[in-house]
């Protein structure tokens, strides 16, 4: 529990030290899988209190608090519902609950194995990036170590309850990490977002209620039900407590995987985590939390505190806390042009504004390409991001509106000279 | 329970207007019913809620975002508006979006005139187009089966076709392939279901368009008239659009308590003998197979004195069976009913019936008041009983589904002195076994009333009238008496 | 005519009458020797009118030749004298889906107002300066679309290319 940077002993990568702790055996003999059987001796009802206690907030990005969301969920322990892990890990930049699952697949399965007992779901999926193959298979490996171990399956640890996990491999669609079209695609259907309300607590997978919660959000809750809440709250602020895990990707030294407590200022993960810039170059922008966050110029950066609320007072989001740094070789006409790619690629289809916005996003700022580019498409793709945001049942019209709208806002001149700049062009021979 | 959500009203102000509506009902059905103008694509009443074309967007007091009204409910005092500065310019910027893919072949489309992205251009477009870059095409003139043409490249994905497939007629034939701007309508297998031609009508724009009625009337030519499908003894209430050359089209029209928002397919085709190139116009004399316009007087003449016999079919409307009856009383007249054969199941599931007998349950009650034997039996004896010195009238049913069948009564009445045939439809090569052929009133061209399956009276509307074929409804007894 | 008094009074009666008659007879003399005069010998010869006349329709074709007009009946639709009569049907090409089977023109009854002209979305139809217009039986004063579009005196029977072609059209749609 000592938080300086070298000794990385917190609550998530706690374990990560040790050599083949993705293996039960020693994973157990590190003290793996205690808290959980600490845990089917409580009532299911604390454990619920003591998550809410903690302040764990969900990881997936949202940031809505853990402990409420199970209070949303059904009480009728006999009453069929699931829980289900979202492990789909799709938005550029982040590759934290890659690195939790691969290095360390159990205590995923010990967090989940203590939410289903506190929630009382009978089974759990664990619905992983068709990309991750290799941590589907650890995953697989882990889970079949761990029915062995009699964790899992028909009466665990003889509590009288059952509770099956399976892994489910998605095939590679950024809007599978909604939850709801996570639920579509489990269901069989088309990886398409669902209207809410209902919400999936209430009615979710095959309509019955659902708990769905990120990778990190689920391998925390051993380290809070071992120590307690008070102790997970000592990191970070009242408002955000606790560790989180960020990816840090770009041109920084050391980019990686590290966890520090929330709050930590952007600078000191830049300079102390990361090893400085590469090549002693100077910071453009970061990016803070992944591909659909808004953009932050260097000055910003350099005041921000990574926390939920601090973030979101200076105009961008917390995310997923896939931090890119970007130094000042790189050209945001490009940045943007690959945001904008990515995420006429990623629409689902479904809603109009989504379906045509995030296309047409895409041919306005490519426009130099044909030769028909005016300087106003620039204010053209602001007013159109800014009639997308908020119009569609799932995040992704604005996960492609926001950065447009942020860069715009950062770096116009930039982009307008971008834009203006004729494209090479490629001529047959 | 439902009962009591029935009857639960509560108030909700909607732009500052003051409407009522049940308790847990759908916000936007609940505008819509009250009169209010709310633009919206993928919402239909009789399907599932999707939520994807983001027009029906509304603001409710105390709510800091926007919301689609489809998949919202009525609450008491709920304050609604869409009329605001922010949802205007919402509605307008999704409507560009609408557009932003669309081919604008209006020229060459049959929904032009009745497309929801037409009309609702005229009041939320935004009139100068930036759009200068390349759009997506996909598949176009695509036939997929049961009269339905699909065009890919105009279509606004709504959803309300794939949802009809799934869920009315559970036949899932269509589904939206590919994401993003990509997507587009696709057939698995050709369309199968007895409803398909529903997709043309739910369709909002010209994506599914009827092979029937292709290219062949601009709509703003049509006018409609509502009546009653008399396709089967579930007597759905349609609409025919047609103008002065004849109807072109039939389409549901909404009704709680018979048919809903649907009809079969059967039903789209029962217009086509009403202005059919070999529809009998004139009372025709059959000179060796020929049939050569006639004086009616003249055919008076000939059965005058004459022993009547009279097969009336089941197409007849209350007032004609009262009508007729009316004439005969006390006269020496025999008459019997021909009744269609059933043709399929007793019931398909949602709507189509095997009985193909459209008023039924009219023509038996007027036959038992009148004292005359409708069934089989009755027919029997008067088709048995018929001699060379009588003459016999035969109603010809408008539809014949069964064509052999109606010919083994043809061939039993041969016998008599006089045969004349009363059709309200195309003269057919069977009927050259009658002396003389009179026109009468189709469905489309009498008002009256007939009974359908429940025994609920169905309107009839007149619509169209072609040569002689407008009768009065005491049409049919004139002739006892000559 | 103006009476001027005066020119008497003035110029005294010869010279007056000359005065009188200047303009007259300049123009008599003029008509009588040159040949710019006003009236022509119709029909052996003929006046041309500009090409904004409204006279006579025609069809415009496609560089294939075959007709431009999708059938849309707009024309149709605007036609104050519902002189248009079109017949519409699937075309073998995809790409242009709708032609008509027949376009008819009731030249009788076209008062021609030029409303068709200015409704077509595709340049489909357009108003000559063909002035000369003559027939006997009622039949004679129906024009159908070969007529309409490929008569001897549009580029000697081959019609007249709208300028819209083809492949601007499909470049307009990008």
């Amino acid at each position: 529990m000592k938080d300086t940077a070298n000794n990385k002993d917190y609550a998530l990568l706690s374990y990560h030290h040790i050599p083949g702790v993705h293996k039960i055996e020693i994973f157990e003999r590190a003290g793996g899988y205690e808290t959980m059987k600490e845990c089917f001796k409580k009532e299911p009802e604390a454990i619920k209190e003591e998550v809410k206690a903690s302040g764990l907030r969900g990881r997936g990005g949202a940031g809505f608090a853990t402990g409420v969301k199970w209070g949303f969920f059904t009480k009728d322990r006999k009453a069929i519902k699931y829980l289900l892990c979202n492990a789909d890990e799709s938005e550029p930049g982040t590759f934290k609950d890659r690195f939790l699952v691969e290095r360390n697949p159990h205590i995923l399965i010990e967090g989940m194995i203590i939410s289903a007992w506190a929630l009382a779901t009978q089974k759990g999926y664990i619905y992983i990036r068709g990309e991750f193959y290799q941590q589907a298979v650890i995953l697989e490996r882990a889970i079949k170590e761990a029915y062995a171990k009699g964790y899992l399956g028909k009466n665990i640890l003889g509590s009288g309850f059952d509770f099956d996990l399976y892994v489910h491999r998605g095939a590679g669609a950024y809007i599978c990490g909604e939850e709801t079209g996570m639920i579509s695609s489990l269901e069989g259907k088309k990886g398409q977002p669902k209207l809410k309300p209902p919400f999936p607590a209430i009615k979710g997978y095959r309509g019955l209620p659902t708990m769905v919660n990120n990778v990190e959000s689920l391998a925390a809750i051993p380290w809070i039900m071992k120590y307690g809440a008070p102790a997970y709250k000592q990191w970070g602020t009242e408002k955000s407590p606790g560790t989180k895990l960020f990816s840090i990707s770009g041109d920084v030294n050391k980019p990686g995987v590290i966890e520090v407590p929330l709050s930590t200022s952007l600078k000191d993960i830049i300079e102390i985590h990361c090893g400085g810039m590469r090549n002693g170059n100077k910071l453009k922008a970061v990016i803070p939390g992944g591909s659909s966050a808004p953009i932050f110029n260097a000055a910003d950066s350099y005041l921000v505190k990574m926390d939920y609320e601090d973030v979101a007072a200076k105009g961008s989001m917390l995310g997923s806390g896939a931090i890119i740094v970007l130094d000042e070789t790189r050209n945001m006409g490009d940045v943007l042009k690959w945001t904008l790619e990515f995420y006429h690629h990623e629409s689902c289809g479904q809603c109009t504004p989504c379906r045509e916005g995030t296309g047409w996003l895409e041919s306005v700022f490519k426009r130099k390409e044909k030769g028909q580019a005016h300087i106003s498409d620039i204010d053209l793709l602001d007013k159109t991001a800014s009639s997308m945001r908020g119009q569609t049942i799932c995040a992704l019209a604005d996960a492609a509106a926001m950065p447009t709208q942020g860069m715009i806002k950062v770096f116009r001149e930039e982009l307008e000279a971008y834009v203006m700049t004729p494209a090479k062009v490629m001529t047959k021979k | 329970m439902t009962e009591v959500l029935k009857t639960e009203k509560v108030n909700l102000k909607w732009n500052g207007i003051d409407i009522q509506a049940e308790k847990g009902s759908n916000l936007l059905k609940a505008a819509l019913d009250n009169g209010i103008e709310v633009a919206h694509y993928c919402y239909h009443a009789g399907l599932s809620i999707a939520g994807v074309c983001r027009m029906c967007m509304v603001e409710q007091d105390g709510n800091p975002r926007a919301f689609p009204s489809c998949n919202a409910t009525c609450g008491e005092g709920m304050v609604i508006r869409n009329d605001t500065v922010k949802i205007k310019a919402a509605v307008e910027s999704t409507l560009q979006f609408h557009l932003l893919n669309h081919p604008l072949d209006c020229p060459v489309c049959d929904q032009a005139g009745e497309c929801g992205l037409q009309d609702y251009y005229m009041k939320h477009g935004q009139y100068d187009s930036q759009m200068i870059d390349k759009k997506v095409h996909k598949a176009k003139v695509q036939d997929i089966g049961k009269n339905v043409m699909l065009d890919a490249e105009r279509c606004i994905l709504c959803s309300r076709c794939t949802r009809f497939t799934e869920e009315v007629t559970k036949t899932n034939e269509l589904g939206i392939l590919n994401r993003g701007d990509h997507a587009e309508i696709t057939v698995n297998e050709d369309l199968k279901n007895d409803y398909a031609q529903n997709l043309v009508d739910i369709c909002p724009v010209g994506a599914l368009t009827s092979k029937d009625f292709r290219f062949k009337q601009r709509v703003w030519f049509l006018d409609e008239v509502q009546t009653t499908c008399i396709g089967c003894e579930t007597g759905c209430s349609v609409k025919v659009s047609q103008n002065k050359n004849g109807a072109y089209r039939v389409k549901p029209v909404y009704d709680h308590d018979v048919n809903g928002h649907w009809m079969c397919d059967d039903g789209r085709v029962i217009y086509k003998h009403v202005s059919s190139p070999t529809r009998l116009q004139n009372a025709s004399e059959n000179i060796n197979g020929l049939f050569v316009p006639v004086a009616e007087l003249g055919v008076q003449a000939i059965v005058r004195g004459k022993k009547p016999k009279y097969i009336l079919s089941t197409g007849l409307t209350l007032g004609e069976y009262a009508g007729f009856f009316n004439a005969i009383k006390g006269s020496r007249a025999e008459v019997a009913l021909y009744t269609l054969p059933n043709l399929g199941p007793e019931f398909d599931g949602i709507l189509r019936r095997g009985d193909k007998n459209a008023n039924l349950r009219g023509a038996k009650t007027a036959f038992d008041l009148a004292g005359f034997d409708s069934t089989q039996a009755g027919l029997d004896k008067v088709l048995n009983s018929i001699s060379s010195s009588d003459v016999v009238y035969v109603v010809i049913p408008e539809i014949l589904y069964n064509e052999d069948h109606f010919n083994t009564l043809i061939n039993k009445v041969e016998k008599a002195g006089v045969r004349i045939a009363l059709t309200p439809g195309e003269t057919l090569s069977s009927l050259r076994a009658f002396n003389y052929l009179l026109p009468v009133p189709s469905f489309l061209e009498k008002n009256g009333e007939i009974l359908n399956y429940q025994g609920a009276k169905r309107t009839l509307r007149a619509g169209l009238s072609y040569g002689e074929t407008s009768k009065d409804v005491s049409y049919y007894g004139k002739w006892v008496n000559v | 005519m103006i009476l001027k008094a005066d020119l008497y009074r003035e110029h005294g009666f010869l010279k007056g009458l000359y005065l009188g008659l200047k303009v007259t007879m300049l123009s008599m003399l003029r008509n009588l020797f040159k040949h710019d005069r006003m009236t022509l010998n119709y029909p052996e010869e003929k006046y041309f009118y500009s090409d904004r006349f409204k006279g006579k329709h025609v069809l415009t074709v496609k560089e294939d030749g075959t007709l431009r007009c999708t059938s849309c009946m707009l024309c149709a639709t605007y036609c104050p004298a519902e002189c248009i009569h079109i017949v519409a049907a699937d075309d073998s090409d995809k790409e242009v889906e709708k032609a008509p089977v027949s376009f008819e023109i009731e030249m009788l009854r076209c008062i021609f107002c030029g409303f068709c002209e200015e409704a077509c979305p595709v340049d489909a139809i357009r108003l000559t300066n063909e002035y000369e217009m003559s027939g006997h039986a009622e039949q004679e004063w129906v024009a159908d679309h070969y007529e309409l579009a490929f008569r001897k005196s549009l580029n000697n029977g081959k019609g007249i290319v709208s300028t819209v072609d083809d492949k601007d059209r499909l470049k307009l749609r990008l």
